[in-house]
């Protein structure tokens, strides 16, 4: 369970899965039955309005959650059977995470940040080619405090793609960057799916962006209302923000 | 170095107010335990080499005066290895350029035949010459404290005898680390010296040829201790024995012994009190930090490092301060031991008194600092490693408030909306703010109980110096004076009243119980000393009987009682009430045990001629007068008048030292003159009036009623 794959397999596939939050005394349900099987090596969009359930979708099939029901296989693993430790192990080998807020460590500068992840990973590339890919090279003995938002994302990019993931699941990975700065980063979550075979799962509110994705599933209410299979996606650097 | 250990230094470097601030606290709990222990661990291991090496003896015994033979008969008593015999005699000494005259205590010292017991040490010059009487030993600190070298020379008034001694030889002896002159509350170097004189050349200066005044024994393994002090003491009554004794009650031996306690009590109580609070203040810091870093726990754990790495990792943060601590600690402990130990080089002599921390001190310290820390980081610890990562990233929920019974007292109060914001805070953690309130406890009661030492010991010296001695002057003697002293001491010039007490050395028995003490007995008008209770109150003196400080009661396990009688050793009884008060354990070597005078007291079966049984007899000792001056009296030149008229005042001291002034010398400059009666003389002395209680060693508390 490690490294990249384009076999075509489907990297994940998911029945039922169902997800309810007990919030204090409130309870939320943001998962009610979803069905998904997801291709190795594409591109997926997912899009709805907040509390939708996307990002909880993507907790789950990252192992940061757990379902409350429902069954969920990632190539032929049951990650809902997995204890802890092999969750830890799943996402240590097979997943990279990117937020919308970037979420690195302001006492680490933009290489440290990246060996974060190398440290623990089992086949990662270098850390400075991994800023290498995002275009980088030069930065990185900046701090974050040093870099501009989307030079972080970027960062985040590289500590993602560092240790060569199956998966990659990006929250809203442009939400806080201006159009050009955003299309950067498509470009080299684009490249990290082109060269490496990784498979990029990515949560978004902009529409536009759905025009690089190989499917596009909509939700609605903790369901897919729909699903879109493109069969032209488009370069990055055509995306209409 | 790995990226999450990069990150721990960079926390370590931004928090490093709040770190040092941890680091210092804990650092004080290591120093502590590192001075005391190091110190304790020195000063034992020094003090056990140095009686090893110089066989310091198991028992002791003091007479007036016995047949050197008698140590053959002590050697034959069952569980008895070696015994040594000498000569102890007090002697005032005339220092050089007009100085007041200084104590010595001279101890015979054999040139024929080495020492077996408390074998003296040479640090410098040499052992005297038998052939010539007037060379002397003298002690390292002495020779020291008043600039003296080897080939100085003194002049001496050894029993009544005026007599030149040079200095040969520098030394220091087991039965001397500590040295105190007698009736003195801290040891005074250059007023009180010891000295070692060839045996024959003191036998010939104090009369006593072939005889011996001190007895030194050791034993054999598994030997009773105390069965063979009943039988030297038989052995020793008919010479004047005063009772033999074990090294517990040994002054150098029980001071220093009181010292090592203190040192223990040291280790025992300061550090726990530092470690509890950098645990509580290790808990704080690394659960706020957990707090902020919630959303980085939670990056780092979707990166897939486990549980147990998120956990070490905080775990380490406070390890690191425990290395501080532990680094800081052992260097300041270090110091204060170096600092402590030389402090206690100038009151113990030892040949060689060297700090020297062992390893196993210092790892000892270190585990104590990462035992707090660790202990202070196991809540922040289980916060982390409970939080799962999706949590984590999330923002945490809002804590749940509700409305209990403080906040309904502040809506009645009519707090505002901040008041209630603090009081549901609190009502909110009540764990947490208890343990804020225990920890600002904590630090409150170290504060008084540090701060308490400084004015107990002011208000000791205060009870002690000015209400409980109202003398200017005290005189001792050497053997007990009638009224015809105090009579004679009334005449001299100045002084306005003179009372007398006397102190007599006692074993107190009470049961199986049983401590040796003194009994001072003091006229039951008395006015120049009092004796003042715990809580201030002047006592005065029951009628008749005894009344013990409660340390002493407590310690013989005596209630008061209607009647109770002190039963001698030699089936004297003297009948009484006796009665135990909530009394200061009196400074020095006061005794804590008093006993009227002037009021009449039984002394039943007597058997040695001192009394008819059943005889009423009035006691009048006056072992010391105390005197009282008016204001300039200390000036007159009483050493003059008083030498003329007794030969054999032992001391002569003032009271109130200047320490609590902060003088520099004595107001009143202590005046000794040591000049014993001869055994010719004695017979002039009248003992008319005085019973001879201190023949009584040993007296047992019969509890009737």
């Amino acid at each position: 369970m490690n490294g990249a794959v384009s076999d075509g397999a489907p990297a994940f596939r998911c029945s039922g899965l169902a997800k309810i939050y007990r919030t204090g005394e409130t309870e939320v349900q943001a998962l009610r039955g979803v069905d998904l099987v997801i291709p190795a090596g594409e591109i997926l969009v997912l899009l709805g309005p907040s509390g939708s359930g996307k990002s909880t979708l993507l907790n789950i099939i990252g192992g940061l959650d757990r379902p409350s029901s429902g069954t969920l296989l990632y190539r032929d693993l049951d990650l809902t059977a997995m204890d802890d430790r092999e969750l830890t192990r799943f996402r240590r080998a097979d997943v990279g995470f990117i937020f919308q807020f970037y979420n690195l460590i302001p006492s680490l500068t933009a290489e440290e940040n990246v060996r974060l992840v190398t440290d623990i990973a089992e086949r990662p590339m270098n850390a400075a080619e991994a800023l290498e890919m995002v275009g980088l090279a030069d930065r990185s003995d900046h701090y974050p405090a040093q870099l501009s938002g989307g030079e972080q994302q970027r960062v985040a990019v590289a500590r993602a793609i560092a240790k060569r993931p199956g998966v990659l699941l990006c929250d809203e990975p442009t939400g806080a960057l201006d159009s050009r700065t955003g299309i950067r980063v498509l470009e080299t979550l684009a490249e990290a799916n082109r060269t490496l075979g990784t498979t990029v799962v990515l949560i978004t509110h902009n529409i536009g962006i759905a025009a690089m994705a190989h499917r596009v599933f909509h939700f609605l209410d903790g369901r897919i209302a729909r699903v879109e299979v493109n069969a032209a996606p488009i370069d990055p650097s055509g995306v209409s923000w | 170095m790995k990226a999450l250990d990069l990150k721990l230094a960079r926390d370590l470097w931004r928090m490093r107010g709040q770190v040092l601030a941890i680091a210092l606290v804990l650092a004080a709990a290591s120093a502590t335990f590192i001075l005391s222990l190091g110190v304790h661990r020195s000063l034992t291991d020094t003090r056990d080499a140095y009686y090893a090496e110089s066989a310091f003896a198991d028992i002791f015994a003091d007479m007036t005066r016995a047949p050197r033979s008698i140590t053959a008969r002590v050697a034959e008593i069952p569980g008895v290895r070696r015994v040594e015999g000498s000569i102890r005699q007090y002697a005032t000494l005339d220092l050089p350029e007009g100085r007041a005259p200084a104590r010595a205590l001279v101890n015979s010292l054999s040139t024929t035949e080495r020492s077996l017991l408390n074998r003296l040490t040479l640090r410098a010059g040499r052992l005297p010459d038998a052939a010539r009487p007037g060379e002397v030993v003298a002690d390292e600190a002495f020779v020291a404290a008043n600039g003296l070298a080897l080939g100085a020379r003194l002049d001496a008034v050894i029993y009544g005898r005026k007599q030149p001694l040079t200095i040969v030889g520098i030394g220091l002896a087991p039965d001397y680390i500590y040295s105190i002159a007698p009736g003195d509350l801290i040891p005074d170097n250059s007023r009180f010296g010891i000295f070692w004189m060839g045996e024959k050349a003191l036998e010939a200066a104090t009369d006593r040829t072939g005889a011996i005044t001190r007895l030194a024994l050791t034993l054999e393994r598994g030997a009773s201790e105390a069965d063979v002090i009943r039988r030297v003491d038989a052995l020793l009554a008919p010479y004047g024995g005063t009772g033999a004794y074990g090294r517990a009650d040994h002054i150098s031996h029980a001071f220093l012994d009181n010292e090592l306690m203190q040192l223990e009590a040291m280790t025992r109580v300061i550090p726990p009190v530092f470690l509890i609070v950098s645990t509580f203040l290790v808990y704080i810091v690394l659960g706020r930090m957990i707090q902020t870093e919630r959303s980085l726990i939670g990056l780092v754990k979707a990166f897939g490092y486990s549980d147990r790495a998120i956990g070490w990792h905080y775990l380490k943060f406070a390890l690191a301060i425990a290395l501080i601590a532990t680094i800081l600690g052992s260097l300041a402990g270090a110091w204060m031991g170096r600092g402590m130990t030389s402090l206690y080089a100038e009151y113990y002599r030892f040949p060689i008194l060297r700090y020297h921390i062992s390893p196993a001190v210092i790892v000892g310290a270190a585990a104590l600092a990462a035992a707090s820390a660790g202990l202070g980081a196991l809540g922040g610890m289980r916060a982390a490693v409970r939080l799962s990562p999706a949590v984590a990233m999330a923002p945490p929920p809002p804590p749940v408030y509700r409305a209990g019974p403080i906040e309904r007292l502040g809506k009645r109060a009519g707090l505002s909306v901040i008041g209630h914001m603090i009081l549901r805070h609190i009502a909110r953690w009540p764990a947490r703010s208890a343990m804020t309130v225990f920890g600002v406890a904590l630090s409150m009661g170290l504060l008084f109980a540090t701060m308490q030492f400084v004015d107990s010991s002011r208000s000791m010296l205060d009870s002690y110096f000015f209400r409980a001695q109202r003398y200017d002057l005290a005189v001792t003697f050497i053997e007990p004076r009638g009224a015809d002293a105090m009579h004679a001491l009334a005449q001299i010039p100045g002084v306005l009243r003179v009372e007398p007490t006397r102190a007599l050395p006692v074993k107190l028995r009470s049961g199986s119980r049983s401590e040796r003490t003194a009994i001072e007995a003091s006229a039951s008008d008395a006015r120049l000393s009092a004796h003042i209770d715990r809580d201030g109150r002047e006592l005065t003196l029951p009628p008749a009987g005894l009344m013990l400080s409660r340390q002493l009661a407590d310690q013989l396990g005596v209630t008061p009682a209607p009647r109770c009688q002190l039963h001698g050793l030699y089936g004297s009884k003297i009948g009484g009430r006796c009665s135990e008060s909530d009394l200061i354990s009196p400074a020095g070597d006061l005794p804590p045990a008093f006993f009227p005078v002037g009021e009449k007291s039984r002394v039943d079966g007597d058997r040695h001629g001192f009394g008819r049984a059943g005889s009423e007899i009035h006691l009048t000792p006056a072992e010391q007068p105390q005197l009282f001056l008016p204001r300039g009296g200390d000036k007159i030149k009483l050493r003059d008048v008083s030498a003329g008229l007794f030969p054999d005042i032992l001391d002569i001291e003032g009271s109130r030292h200047g320490l609590l002034a902060g003088e520099p010398e004595p107001r009143v400059s202590k005046l000794r003159v040591a000049q014993p009666v001869s055994e010719r003389e004695k017979r002039f002395i009248s003992f008319a009036a005085i019973p001879p209680i201190s023949h009584i060693r040993s007296i047992d508390i019969i509890v009737d009623g």
